[in-house]
């Protein structure tokens, strides 16, 4: 897909703009959040670094910069600006984000089972840090998105074979340590 | 806390569940919008022309004023005094003490 859209008459909003931008982001979104929750574990920041990496797209537009395949360029910011908040989020915090290391994250008062189910989570989520990041990636992508083996292959440039096997070593990697946690059914 | 204790077991179903209600959890929802700003941010180009054209401006008005004051003849000439031989100060104008005995 080719994209050399000029984004003039910022008078207009609505006429203005590339006028893919809508629909590359409701197309790629949620694959630039996987990859970037992956990294980070945290929903919310994934989310962030989502919206910035669509927002430097715009830019680059507005720059009239021609940009040949916007998902392969939003996915490569995307994953830089991960690994840069992965660096500052080391510097602030050491190895683990606040998140990570309670476990459950700030929301409303929950009812009892909701917060059975996060802490669940939480442990779940704390597991998944200790995981290396190409396990993370293939879970994030197959339970995340539904993805298929093909899918995941072209995404991450590998072939389906290595999927297969990094798939069925996550999966039997967090259930040998979802075991050793003493980590039950969903509550 | 109460909770389950019933191990996973590493049959496929139970992890495929356990995983997806996980990252369901994990996900957005709903999924937000991106809301397109609707005034783009000024490009660099733009930005550095609107500055150089500004500093131009600037110049431009300094050189102006400095020649039209130039030119300007003063409002207050300097009248010419001229001080004799051994007169420190305009005759006068500061009229000195007699001394002392």
């Amino acid at each position: 897909m080719s994209v050399t859209a000029n984004p003039t008459g910022a008078s207009q909003p609505e006429a203005s703009g590339p006028p893919d931008f809508d629909a590359l982001y409701q197309r790629h979104s949620r694959e630039v959040w996987a990859l970037v929750y992956a990294r980070c574990l945290n929903s919310h920041t994934a989310m962030d670094i989502t919206q910035e990496a669509f927002l430097r797209l715009w830019r680059e537009w507005d720059h009239q910069q021609p940009i040949l395949n916007p998902r392969a360029w939003l996915l490569r910011v995307a994953r830089n600006l991960a690994e840069d908040h992965a660096k500052s989020a080391f510097r602030r915090y050491g190895t683990s984000s606040p998140q990570a290391m309670t476990g459950v994250e700030a929301r409303e008062a929950p009812p009892l089972e909701r917060l059975a189910l996060e802490e669940t989570f939480g442990q779940i989520r704390h597991i998944m840090q200790q995981l290396p990041q190409a396990d993370r990636e293939v879970l994030t992508f197959r339970y995340a998105l539904d993805y298929e083996t093909e899918q995941i292959a072209e995404l991450l440039g590998i072939n389906t074979t290595a999927v297969h096997m990094r798939l069925s070593r996550a999966r039997q990697r967090l259930a040998e340590r979802l075991k050793a946690q003493g980590i039950g059914q969903l509550p | 806390m109460n909770r389950s204790t019933k191990p996973i077991t590493d049959s496929t179903g139970e992890m495929d569940a356990l995983l997806r209600s996980f990252f369901r959890f994990e996900m957005p929802s709903p999924w937000p919008t991106m809301a397109r700003p609707s005034v783009l941010p000024a490009s660099r180009h733009a930005v550095d022309v609107a500055s150089r054209l500004a500093l131009a401006a600037s110049i431009a008005l300094l050189l102006l004023a400095s020649f039209f004051l130039a030119d300007r003849p003063s409002a207050s000439p300097v009248p010419n005094f001229q001080l004799g031989p051994g007169e420190a100060a305009k005759p006068g104008k500061l009229p000195i003490p007699p001394m002392a005995p």
